[in-house]
Formats: structure tokens, sequence, C-alpha cells
């Protein structure tokens, strides 16, 4: 049957902002969970809890003290998952695995992997094949490291990793093009060609949707407007039909907890309300256009105005930062990070002559960041303003606002269900034949 | 009908078709909007269709069909990972044979050569052994890509110096090992040798081409508002840089506003004429298209006769 032959493999994308999970063959993962966890320090707590076992709870990295050993102090229990996270708890601290695209955390990785596997997905990873995505400038020693993870302790048969840019390219079914992938984290511009990343043309720059989402705090702080949290107030209600909001007074919550659900609040906001403007952001150009009215979780209601332009034009125009008050410590990282087009125009250049023209008209948008609306349009813009006369510029990306975050993980899908992709598998025994360097060898 | 009037076929093939179908005809669409508007609104079922579908998928009866997830094996894969699928099983017997994606495991073949050929045909000043050993396997691992093997080289060599290394190498491990200099001359590592500064200037010329679009969309942006275009001349008589045939305002003598394309013109050769003559083409479907009209063309080629320069290359 056409080229697939299903060996029922999981695909798991973790990204800076969501972790997506789920069976290789169909078109949507089945598990989304953000990729940030709760972790409760268990340094007060009594040695009693210490003999408990529930799923997330690991071994913190650091050292136990070999003179006491009855107590493990700094063992931390961590909670992933979108409503054991949504639960707020004392002292529990938000924690993300990944820095600047880097894992700094394997614990949390582990643990992440973990919930994905025994209670979303509820498969035992000994039986079925796994493909992860990985970032497209990920080092050897971090590929060894996931490597060595999946094969140790999940004792997966077969793995494979796959560059994101690769995975948004299959899944539009091209094997030779652009990749800008705007997601939680960062936004990465990367060309594919014939299936394999230029590496040394990949661009990346900071700046994607948190970022984006915390400019929105900012600004909406200075303002004056503050965002509360869910958690800080109870609606009684007084009346029938009238609710009045009462402020909860909550110590032990920890400022990464109260951040987080605030910039998740943020979140919502920009996703509804923001727009790429047409043309580049001019303070006075903006500054009469009409408010567009937003109800916050505690029934307040705020007016927008000219941020609902200004903030995605962030992503165009870095420099933009500065005019945000309280975001002035990101000024100088803002003066070495270029814009969007300037982004795609830089990794093309960096790349042979044959294939500049093809990356040009097969320009792929990828990443939550994307879906915001006219991003595409004013990218294109962009694009043709700058780009070289003799070619043709074209940005494609999939109607679909599903698909378009969704993109890495239909490829992987796809790439795993492949009959001919079976051989490709880096297998255990090839592991424990050849050791965790020959991974460079098999995933290419 | 007419078909089968032409190719002499017998007329009396399918009678029985003709009878449910004045059945159905009665119950069509009622009268008094088009089928296309009936059709919007979720209309009637189609017709009968003309083959009778039943007939289609006839399956000997005696046969038990179940689907088993069973093992198996790839002999594209050099291990014995077992990976399991899902395998229709016919009567309790299930599928002999290879998998049956491995025949599409193909691969270039690349050249090997042997430490003592290395020695004896192979030095080069430039190329260590190591850096060539690496990139014999390279293209062994990505099946030529020069370009994916130019970007995961360590050191920082182009393309096309590569691709130099890797024939130079595989023509004279062809020659060395072929029993007679005849025997291979119809080879077309042999025939057709690779010529590194050929490429060299030709993708030297297709950046500037690419680049140069850029800064004269910038001049011309610069020098006028928006409409017209400006004639740039090829600088010798003979070979030709690139051609841009554009049409000039009204009121602008078209003399006046030549731009000569300074850098494109590398010393040679009817290279660049094959991968110009394209763009130039393009650029006069272009003006054909254009709002100036035809008039206009006329006669700046006309202007362009006169000063004595060739139109085409």
């Amino acid at each position: 049957m056409y080229g697939g032959d299903e060996v029922s493999a999981i695909v798991i994308d973790l990204g800076s902002h969501t972790c997506k999970a789920g069976y290789a063959g169909e078109d949507a993962p089945k598990a989304v969970f953000p990729s940030v966890v709760g972790a409760i320090d268990q340094m007060e707590v009594d040695d009693l809890e210490k003999t408990e076992n529930k799923s997330g709870s690991v071994d913190s990295k650091n050292t136990v003290r070999t003179v006491d050993s009855e107590k493990t102090k700094g063992k931390r229990k961590l909670y992933v998952g979108s409503q054991a996270l949504g639960f707020r708890r004392d002292n529990m601290e938000v924690l993300s695995p990944i820095k600047d695209g880097v894992v700094v955390d394997w614990d949390i990785v582990d643990s992440i992997w973990d919930h994905a596997f025994r209670e979303c997905l509820l498969i035992d990873p000994k039986e079925h094949p796994v493909l992860l995505a990985e970032p497209s400038s990920n080092t050897q020693q971090q590929r060894e490291r996931t490597a060595e993870l999946m094969f140790e302790k999940y004792k997966v048969p077969a793995l494979f990793l796959a560059k994101n840019a690769v995975l948004t390219s299959f899944a539009s079914g091209r094997a030779t093009s652009l990749v800008v992938d705007s997601g939680g984290g960062s936004t990465t511009v990367a060309p594919v060609h014939d299936g394999y990343v230029l590496q040394k043309a990949v661009v990346s720059s900071p700046i994607g949707g948190e970022f984006l989402s915390d400019c929105l705090m900012k600004s909406l702080g200075s303002k004056g407007i503050t965002i509360k949290p869910r958690y800080s107030f109870k609606r009684k209600e007084i009346r029938p039909g009238e609710f009045q909001i009462v402020d909860l007074d909550i110590p032990n919550t920890t400022e990464s907890y109260s951040f987080y659900s605030q910039r998740v609040i943020a979140s919502d906001i920009k996703e509804c309300v923001c727009r790429a403007p047409d043309t580049p952001y001019d303070e006075s150009a903006y500054s009469n256009i009409p408010m567009t009215p937003y109800e916050l979780p505690d029934g307040q209601t705020i007016e927008i105005g000219s941020d609902r332009f200004k903030i995605p034009d962030v992503l165009f125009n870095p420099s933009l930062v500065q005019t945000i008050p309280g975001m002035e410590n990101y000024a100088e990282t803002a003066h070495s990070v270029r814009g969007l087009p300037q982004m795609v125009i830089e990794s093309i250049n960096k790349c042979d002559v044959d294939i500049r023209r093809e990356l040009f008209s097969s320009i792929l948008l990828a990443g939550g960041t994307t879906s915001m609306q006219q991003l595409k349009e004013r990218l294109e813009k962009d694009l043709l303003e700058e780009s070289p006369q003799a070619a043709r510029v074209k940005v494609l990306a999939s109607g679909n606002a599903t698909e378009r975050r969704f993109s890495v993980w239909i490829g992987g899908s796809i790439l795993a269900s492949l009959g001919s992709f079976q051989q490709m598998w880096f297998s255990k025994s090839e592991y424990e034949e050849h050791g965790a360097s020959y991974i460079q060898r098999k995933c290419p | 009908m007419d078909a089968k009037d032409i190719l002499g076929l017998p007329k009396n093939s399918v009678p029985q078709e003709r009878k449910p179908r004045p059945q159905k005809d009665s119950q069509r669409k009622p009268g008094g909007i088009s089928r296309e508007v009936y059709a919007l609104t979720g209309g009637l079922a189609p017709p009968k269709p003309a083959i009778d579908a039943s007939q289609l998928k006839k399956r000997p009866p005696d046969e038990k069909i179940t689907w088993q997830w069973l093992p198996f094996t790839n002999s594209a894969r050099k291990d014995n990972l077992q990976l399991y699928h899902w395998v229709r099983v016919v009567n309790g017997i299930p599928p002999t044979g290879d998998y049956s994606f491995a025949k599409y495991n193909k691969s270039v073949d690349i050249v090997k050569y042997t430490d003592e050929e290395y020695e004896k045909y192979l030095t080069d000043p430039v190329w260590t052994k190591e850096a060539t050993d690496q990139l014999f396997e390279l293209c062994q691992q990505f099946d030529l890509r020069f370009i994916v093997i130019a970007d995961r080289f360590p050191s920082s060599w182009t393309v096309e110096e590569l691709k130099d290394r890797y024939y130079s190498v595989a023509r004279a491990i062809l020659s060395a090992r072929a029993p007679s200099p005849g025997d291979i001359s119809g080879h077309p590592l042999v025939k057709e040798p690779y010529n590194v500064s050929q490429e060299t200037k030709r993708k030297q010329a297709l950046s500037k081409v690419l680049e140069e679009a850029k800064r004269l969309t910038e001049s011309r942006m610069v020098a006028r508002g928006g409409e017209g275009f400006e004639l740039s001349f090829p600088l010798n008589a003979g070979p030709e840089s690139a051609e841009r045939a554009v049409i000039p305002g009204d009121t602008v003598s078209p003399l006046s506003n030549v731009e000569l394309p300074t850098a494109a013109v590398a010393p040679s050769t009817s290279m660049l004429l094959v991968y110009l003559r394209t763009y130039a083409l393009d650029q006069m479907v272009q003006a054909e298209s254009s709002s100036a009209g035809l008039r206009t063309i006329k006669r700046v080629e006309q202007t362009l006769l006169e000063i004595g320069v060739n139109l085409k290359p």
C-alpha cells in the first residue's frame, strides 16, 4: 500500500513551550502538555515522607551527604502535565529543562518522558520504537545523552533522532525548503536540502512566543493593568448573577509560579488579540486606532490598543523592545538579534548558490507563534523587498492553525510510519555494539 | 456511442443497465430550479453506477483471512532488529519473502581505494589522506549530495573543491585499474572531466546575478518613484553580460540613463550566456507584458539598433 507500514512507533517532540507526544501514523499528537514542571524541594519535609514513590518523583542532582544516610536532602518532587501544574501548591517552583535551546536538566526531561509514556499514552516503551524530534542545531553530546537515557532507562527497541526542520519539511511533502520555526522559546531559520539540514546555515534568535508574552505583560503593567493569576482570587456570588472578586492572600506561592500563571493569561491575550502589522510599527501611526476589549479571568475588562500591533512587530524589529518599559534589560540582546526577514536572507545567503532560488520559493512556516494573524503576509511582503529580483519568493503555511503548531510532530508521524524508513532505526543492539556515539552516523 | 461506431465494436455490450436508469430518472430534480442549484442543498443521490460493485471484489470463498501482529525482519538492515507490523494471513500461513520495502534501499556506488592505491596514484599536496578518507566516508553516507557533504565537512572546503577532489580521485582510480586506456575512454568520468574553474566562475556569476538584481532594484527605486526601468548595455559586442530590456518613460531619452553593471562581467564567456539567457528572456517577456506598450518597445529597439548594439546575444 502506498508507502506506509505501521510499526506502532511513538513520536515525541519536546519543545521549549509544549511537549507533543503520540502514535506514529496519526494526524495529531494525543498528548500535548507544557514542557515545564513544578518542583517542590523536599528539604524541609520529614524523613517519613521520603519513602513515598509516586510517579514523577526523581532524585535530584544534588549530592547525597554520605554522613547522613537517613535523610536524602535535596530530593525533589516533580509535577508534570497541565493538570498537575494548574493546581497551586505551596513552594512549588516552575522549572524548564531547556535554556537557550539546550537541555540543562536531564531529570526533568526524564520525568516529562515518563509522564508522556505512562500517563498520557499508556504504553510500555519496551515495545515501541521511539522517534524523537531534536532542535536543528543539537550538539553531539546532547544526542548521546538522549540515546543513553532512552536505551538505558526506558529500554526502547529502536530510536531515531530527527531534526525539527527536516520533519516540518516532510510534513509539507518537500525534501528541500527553508523552515522558519517560531515556537515558544526561540525562532530558528534552517534550510533543508534533500532531507538534510545544512547546519552551517542555521540562524536562530531568542525571540519566541514566550518573549512576546512577557513584552505584553510588561507593557500592560506599565499602563496600570495588573493581570491576576487564576489562583489568587475567588468569585463570590453576592446576589444571583452578580459576582464579587475576593482576593486571596496566599503566602508560600513562589514567584516563578505566579509569573508562570500570569504568562499563561498573557499568552491567551496575545493569541486572541494580536496581529502582525502590515508595515513596520510606528508609534504615531498607531496611536489612534480603536481599542479592542478583552475580559480577564477575574472579570476585569481591559482595552488593548497599539500593543496589538507593537508586540508582534518585535519579531520583525527586535529593537522595538527598548520602547517597552520594563524590558530594558533585554536591550543589549536586542541589538545583536535580527528581525525575521533578515534572518531568512542571512540563512539563504549562507547556502550554496545553486539552491538559493529553490529555497526562496519554498519557505515554510512552523511553530505556534506563526499562527499569528497576518504574519505570513507581512513576512512575504518584507521578503519581496529584500530578496533578489531573480528569485521568486513564496512563503507557505498550512491554513490550519493546528497543523502549524504541530507540523514537526506530524512530520515525525509521517516519517516513522513509512515502509522505507524502517531500515533507518538506531536499534538497541547497534547501541550495545557501537556505543552512543554511533548515533551520529545513524541519524545524520 | 460514437466511439463504439468508430472502433467498430458491437453495440449490445451492456444492455441491462438501461432498465433501472429510467426509473431513477423519474425522481430527478424538482422542476423550476437548475440541477446545480438543487445540488447545493444536498440534492439527490447520484444514480446507480454503470458497474456493479459487488462483482469487483470477489474472493475465493474458501480462503480464511485474518490480520495478525507479527514480527518481521528487514534485509536492508545490518542488525537483526525485529519490529512488528500487521500482516495479512491467509488460511493460517503468513506471507513469506523479504520485507517489501527492502528493495528501495538503493545507494550510490562509491569508488573505494586501498592504501597502496592511495600511495601510488592519489597523493595530493593539499589533501591529506585523513581528509580524503573522511570525504569518501561522507560521500558514502550522503550518497554524493555534495551540498550536504560540504556542510558537514569539518573544515570549510567549498562544494567545488570537494567535487574536484572526489572526481579526480575516482578518475585516477578508474584509469589505474583499467587494463587498457581504451576500455574506459567512454566512461563519463574520463570523457568529461570535472572542471573546477568553470564551476567556480559559473557560481560567482550566478551569485552576482542574484545580488545585482537587488542592487538594481534599490537604485531603481531611488532613481524614479516606481515605474520605468533602466537600460543596461552589454560591455562588449561579443559575449554579453546580463541584458535587461527595459522601457524608459516617454520624456527621458534612453541614453542618459544607462547604468553599466560594473561587477557583473567576469572575463568569461559563453558560459554566462547559457545561464543568463533565460533571465534575459524573462525580462523580455516582462517587457512585453508591461504597461509601456508595444510602441515604446519598438522605439527602444530602434534606438538600440542605431547605436549598433545587438539586441540578442
